[in-house]
């Protein structure tokens, strides 16, 4: 396991072209956890299956989803480096799970919908540091780069 | 197997105090022993509910009304707290192994959103550590999977206030018109700030006995019949866990699964409810969770006004926590309370008019869920 200081959380995602991680906007798949003996995904990789309690591989999602449910939070929350508002969700991957992220938008699209299709892409904390968030893509050109 | 009874009750209000969680606990004590007709010498034990205080806060708390000597421990199940500490309670006395065991909840929860509930410190930091998303977003879901609407949500919420009005334990006991909740500030939305309920302080207190124990004593008690008692399974989904899978189980479901099998009865038998309205959307997952209604029927449920006080099958007459507010590890003994005194004909105008058996429902963070069954006989 290895630790990247630039992320706010070591193992959570990845570059999907393989280039070292050099700032927000870059396209990334999410790290899950595939279990070893019964095939379950989980994410994050962390611990052990959550159905079957065996060992997790490591395996990187493709970084395109649609977002299944969506909401925001309007006011500061403690913790976070986030400045509110912002948007949060859960987008459906191919593996059949639901994971929770901020979604983001072009400023000119602010609307997020049910069905949305969905990038993810590394974005920056308020100190720098980079979590993951979900770009809403709006045309089929967009989704498939 | 002995039969588990509730022998007496007691309640602190929920609200804001100046007092510590010592004072509020040990007043909700003195009432619950006064009211079963015992001292703190003849329990056999304590279990305390709390979250957020010291450590030892069990043994500190009852050091303000005597030192009985017998185990005190302290049990934290989130928001579902208090059911852990009834579960083991009802366990102790129907296995036969003690006679009288006291129940409290207690909690001084700081105002605001409730830190600390499990998150991973990156999903803090991301923006993801903050409950009432996950609320916002258990609440989009029912209104896109039902007819369900935003003006459901805001009819549950006033529904709860209109019974609060009579309830002298509760925090807001203002009637609110469905216009001024759907007008209140948004939080997460479909969420408005009158949608969600108010973390805040109280405590309440419960003596179980064994049948035969209060039988010689002769308090007005009523029948334990079961407390239902789960944590999380690997499809189940609740705060603060960052993925689920596509097809979910229920926890409340698996929870009074459980309880009504080992009271031996149905929802259909049922005439009064308390459940965990942490906001409005999650009052009518509960009635789909507790077997009140087939799912996608919460809504109509709802507005034909059955869980209305007056209705065949009230829910939160009490106020619920919407009105009351949530004082985390005091909330489902402040249920148990409240149903106690609904099966004993005590709640004046918010009686609910024949209530023979009633239900009670916490859950919270660490997906831990509690039903309880409480009869008349």
């Amino acid at each position: 396991m290895t630790s990247d200081p630039q992320t706010v959380a070591p193992d959570l995602f990845t570059t999907a072209d393989g280039t070292p991680l050099a700032g927000p906007g870059q396209v990334v798949g999410l790290f899950a956890g595939q279990c070893t003996d019964c095939s379950r995904f989980t994410f994050p990789a962390r611990g052990r299956c959550p159905s079957c309690s065996a060992a997790l591989t490591r395996v990187a999602f493709d970084p395109h989803g649609v977002v299944v449910l969506h909401s925001a939070v309007l006011h500061d929350a403690p913790g976070a480096l986030v400045l509110a508002p912002y948007q949060a969700g859960f987008a459906r991957f191919d593996q059949d799970l639901l994971v929770s992220g901020l979604i983001v938008t072009d400023e000119d699209t602010d609307e997020v919908s049910i069905g949305d299709r969905i990038r993810c892409e590394s974005y920056a904390l308020t100190d720098g540091r980079l979590t993951y968030a979900f770009r809403v893509v709006r045309n089929e050109q967009e989704t498939n780069a | 197997m002995t039969d588990v009874m509730v022998a007496g009750v007691g309640i602190h209000p929920f609200g804001r105090f100046p007092d510590g969680y010592r004072e509020l606990g040990s007043h909700a004590v003195s009432e619950a022993l006064a009211d079963a007709g015992i001292g703190l010498a003849d329990i056999d034990m304590a279990l305390v509910a709390n979250v957020g205080a010291e450590m030892a806060k069990g043994q500190n708390l009852l050091a303000r009304v005597g030192r009985p000597g017998v185990p005190v421990i302290n049990v934290e199940a989130a928001c579902a707290s208090s059911g852990g500490a009834l579960y083991l309670g009802a366990e102790l006395i129907a296995s036969g192994r003690m006679e009288t065991v006291l129940c409290v909840g207690v909690e001084k929860q700081p105002r605001g959103f409730i830190a600390a509930s499990g998150y991973e410190q990156w999903q803090i930091e991301s923006g993801l550590g903050v409950n009432p998303l996950y609320f916002a977003l258990q609440a989009q879901e029912l209104l896109e999977h039902t007819d369900t609407t935003v003006a459901d949500l805001a009819l549950v919420s006033s529904k709860n206030h209109g019974h609060a009005v009579d309830n002298p334990n509760a925090m807001y006991r203002k009637p609110m018109a469905p216009e001024e909740i759907l007008a209140s500030r948004m939080v997460c939305p479909p969420l408005t700030l009158l949608m969600l309920c108010s973390p805040n302080e109280g405590a309440a207190a419960v003596v179980l006995m064994s049948r035969d124990a209060a039988r010689r004593r002769a308090v007005d008690a009523v029948r334990l019949r079961s407390v239902g008692l789960v944590s999380g399974g690997p499809d189940d989904w609740f705060t603060p866990s960052p993925s689920m899978p596509i097809h979910r189980t229920e926890l409340t479901s698996r929870a009074a699964e459980q309880a009504y099998s080992r009271a031996g009865i149905g929802p259909a038998d049922v005439d009064v409810v308390e459940c965990q309205d942490t906001d409005a959307a999650s009052e009518l997952l509960a009635y789909r969770g507790l077997g009140l209604c087939e799912p996608g029927e919460e809504a109509a449920l709802l507005r034909s006004g059955t869980t209305t006080l007056g209705g065949d099958l009230p829910v939160n007459p009490s106020g619920g926590l919407l009105s009351k507010g949530e004082p985390l590890g005091a909330s489902g003994m402040g249920q148990l309370h409240e149903l106690t005194q609904q099966l004993r004909g005590r709640c004046g105008t918010r009686q609910v008019d024949n209530a023979r058996i009633g239900v009670g429902h916490v859950m919270g963070a660490g997906l831990n869920t509690c039903v309880v069954v409480v009869s008349r006989d």
